[in-house]
């Protein structure tokens, strides 16, 4: 098993879950670009017999036994981790010519990254936010429509945060987040999910199901690929 | 909007990196308390280049202009979707920037894109606009970095992944060769498609042999600097802004 954040930090407090074992025998494409990206959409379940076409262009990332793997077409691929048709065939990605620099990671999917716009999923409580950049000391706004703006201050050196408790967060409420001299603000749209799951496949699959795509993001970036 | 063309600045005296670093140091000052990276002392420590693991684009209707956010790692699929979301929203007036770069070919590619479509390209305060992204910013026609606005410069690399590479050398010395040998192909390919590329978006060529590809991307050894904030001053010499 390998992981780039601690596998504790993954889950919701209390929770427990593992990458291998029984709670984790079913593959699940949670990544797909490319002319087959609706035969192969995020969330769809793949049987280990399963064999994958991708045409040019197409790029699947699929969460299997223990890992993740990212195929890149052409080519017929199997979904159990290990084909060799799959290894030689995404050589050419990985050495394949970039321009970027490291991403600040989320330590958990379950903190709110509040640069970030979008659905998020949390559970009952605990919510924790979480900044990228944390050197300085920051004012954060929290606003609720045309309502009145909550403050909070953010210290310096701080990465985490807890959601203020005097704010509510209920399925479908929306908020306005803006960081003190920030460009633009985000907007977040809360979900509340009835408890947070305990394996990986299904913690994908329910932010899947609930449009939590950069929590999703987050999750799949944290697991070690091929 | 009001747009007054820049003229090269004939007069903008040598780029050296201290030279860069110093006066960045000054812009930085005026707009921020974030202090300087000692790795790389002509940026500041910590960048605004989004944390969103695949490029979003996000329409911004703001002051009558119709703005589209581009925001996060450059992805294998993010010059189609650009192109859809530029579509979708028809008509936008600029393009905003911020990300952390990705895939090399595909920044050039959604450059192109913008190229044809004829948007203006902003990095507004406080953003930045690292690697790949320079590309994309590159395509419009007309190019703003407001004050506060960071265009991070850094070479190519095939050698990210460096989990790959190790597995890859540590097979045999022919393995190690042949990579070797894909890398060399590869770099003589993009490096012409950047030069060829810059020619077309009228940006000098001296920004790749000057800057760009002066500074690593992979820190190694004592040099732990993997990339390259421009001035305000190289950003105008070099044309990667001709307006304001």
């Amino acid at each position: 098993m390998n992981r780039r954040f601690p596998l504790l930090a993954v889950v919701g407090a209390g929770a427990c879950m593992a990458l291998s074992g029984p709670a984790f025998s079913k593959a699940l494409v949670v990544r797909s670009a490319g002319p087959s990206a609706k035969t192969y959409p995020p969330g769809k379940a793949l049987p280990d017999s399963a064999k994958i076409s991708l045409q040019p262009g197409d790029s699947l990332t699929i969460l299997g036994p223990g890992s993740k793997r990212t195929l890149r077409g052409p080519g017929t691929f199997a979904t159990a981790s290990g084909d060799a048709l799959a290894m030689t065939a995404s050589k050419r990605a990985r050495f394949g010519a970039m321009r970027t620099g490291d991403l600040a990671l989320n330590p958990s999917p379950w903190n709110l990254d509040v640069t970030q716009s979008g659905t998020i999923c949390v559970g009952a409580t605990g919510l924790q936010m979480w900044r990228p950049n944390s050197e300085e000391a920051v004012k954060l706004s929290i606003s609720k429509g045309s309502g009145s703006a909550t403050t909070v201050d953010w210290p310096a050196g701080k990465s985490t945060l807890a959601w203020p408790g005097a704010i509510k967060v209920e399925e479908g409420s929306e908020y306005q987040l803006a960081l003190a001299g920030g460009t633009t603000s985000e907007r977040v749209r809360f979900t509340v999910l009835p408890a947070i799951p305990d394996g990986v496949t299904d913690a994908a699959q329910a932010l899947i199901a609930r449009g939590c795509q950069n929590q999703l993001d987050v999750l799949v970036d944290g697991i070690e690929g091929d | 909007m009001s747009v007054f063309p820049l003229m090269l600045a004939a007069v903008i005296a040598s780029s050296d990196t201290e030279a860069a670093a110093a006066a960045n140091h000054a812009e930085a000052a005026m707009v921020a308390t974030i202090p300087p990276d000692p790795n790389n002392p002509t940026c500041p420590k910590s960048l605004d280049w989004s944390t969103y693991r695949q490029m979003r684009f996000t329409l911004l209707e703001t002051e009558a202009r119709r703005i589209l956010k581009a925001e996060g790692v450059i992805d294998a699929d993010a010059a189609s979707r650009l192109a859809d979301a530029l579509k979708e929203h028809d008509p936008i007036d600029e393009i905003w920037l911020r990300s952390p770069g990705g895939d090399a070919r595909v920044g050039n590619e959604a450059g192109t894109i913008i190229r044809k479509l004829g948007v203006p390209t902003r990095i507004p305060a406080r953003w930045a606009c690292f690697s790949a992204c320079n590309f994309i910013f590159m395509g419009g026609p007309i190019r703003f970095i407001d004050d506060g606005g960071h265009f991070v410069v850094h070479m190519f690399t095939h050698l990210s992944n460096k989990d790959a590479v190790h597995a890859e050398v540590s097979q045999s010395a022919d393995e190690a060769l042949a990579l070797i040998s894909g890398v060399e192909q590869d770099s003589a390919m993009l490096a012409s498609e950047d030069n060829d590329f810059l020619i077309r978006m009228g940006v000098s060529r001296k920004l790749l042999t000057e800057v760009m590809y002066k500074q690593k991307a992979v820190a190694a050894g004592d040099d732990k600097s993997t990339r390259r904030c421009l001035t305000s001053r190289e950003a105008v010499k070099y044309n990667v802004a001709n307006a304001q």
